[in-house]
């Protein structure tokens, strides 16, 4: 039962993990535009620079951080789960040690996002407010 | 092959090892999916439209509602499954280990189906609205002037 329970785990986890990899293609396309436009832009737009720069970098981040790395370890737990039936104990040990290592990833992961969206919102109430026309 | 596999030492302190993080997750999940009902609900009553004036633009405030309730319903899910799973790994001891840990595989393997078929919708969602967009596109194009 149990192991039906992981080879019917199996197809999803290698689905979402292959949109983690097909993500982090666009994503990082989507910051080599953004970068290369900073870059490109003439100084006399009412747009700044600036603006796409720091985009791009953010796409660059989301696409290792939150696309690929995950990808990985999901990869890595599915391949586990595919190597049970032939290794046994030893790939079902692996398996389970490979998704708590996702799960770990998650939870930091998303410990630091809280904590810039804290930062974030601190500064919309800051400056936000206080450069509010009157 | 067919092998006998059992709930080691190892098998248990993985799933232990994991438990806290699932929490952690089932637990800012649930606050997403009760901010999205809170959000939702203001812009549905018009507690907060998001809008400069009053009744501006009433009706796609409304509708923007209704979608932080859905989103809300759409996040409430996987957050029930996680904290199942880790409930279940809770209950991985003395003589129920077996029970529990089929029930622990069983609920992450919801969680994760679940996820998937969220994320088909998803993508059937954006390509519509990607093709969508280009046909109204033509078609305004084609009938301006």
């Amino acid at each position: 039962m149990a192991l039906g329970y992981l080879k019917r785990t199996q197809p999803w986890v290698t689905f979402i993990a292959v949109m983690g990899f097909i993500g982090t293609v666009l994503m990082v396309l989507m910051s080599l535009f953004m970068l290369a436009g900073g870059a490109l832009m003439p100084a006399n737009t009412k747009l700044p620079a600036m603006f796409f720069t720091v985009f791009g970098i953010l796409y660059m981040f989301l696409g290792i951080f939150f696309c690929l790395i995950p990808g990985i370890l999901l990869m890595r737990y599915s391949s586990a789960i595919s190597s049970i039936p032939a290794t046994g104990q030893a790939a079902l040990e692996s398996a389970l040690s490979r998704q708590k290592s996702f799960w770990k990833y998650a939870g930091i992961f998303t410990i630091v996002i809280l904590i810039f969206d804290v930062f974030f919102l601190i500064g919309v109430f800051k400056y936000g407010f206080l450069r509010r026309p009157h | 092959m067919t092998q006998q596999l059992v709930v080691s030492e190892n098998v248990l302190s993985s799933l232990k090892a994991t438990r806290p993080w699932v929490k952690f997750m089932a637990i800012v999940w649930f606050l997403g999916s009760i901010f999205c009902l809170l959000f939702g609900l203001a812009k549905i009553t018009g507690i907060y439209t998001g809008f400069p004036a009053p009744g501006e633009l009433a009706l796609i405030s409304k509708f923007m509602g209704a979608l932080y309730i859905v989103m809300a319903l759409v996040y409430v899910m996987p957050a029930l499954y996680l904290y199942r799973y880790a409930k279940a790994i809770a209950g991985v001891q003395g003589s129920a280990v077996v029970a529990s840990f089929e029930d622990a595989l069983k609920q992450q393997k919801s969680f994760w189906k679940y996820y998937g078929i969220f994320l088909i919708i998803l993508i059937v969602f954006c390509v519509l609205i990607i093709v969508g967009s280009m046909i109204f596109g033509i078609y305004v194009a084609a009938h301006h002037h």
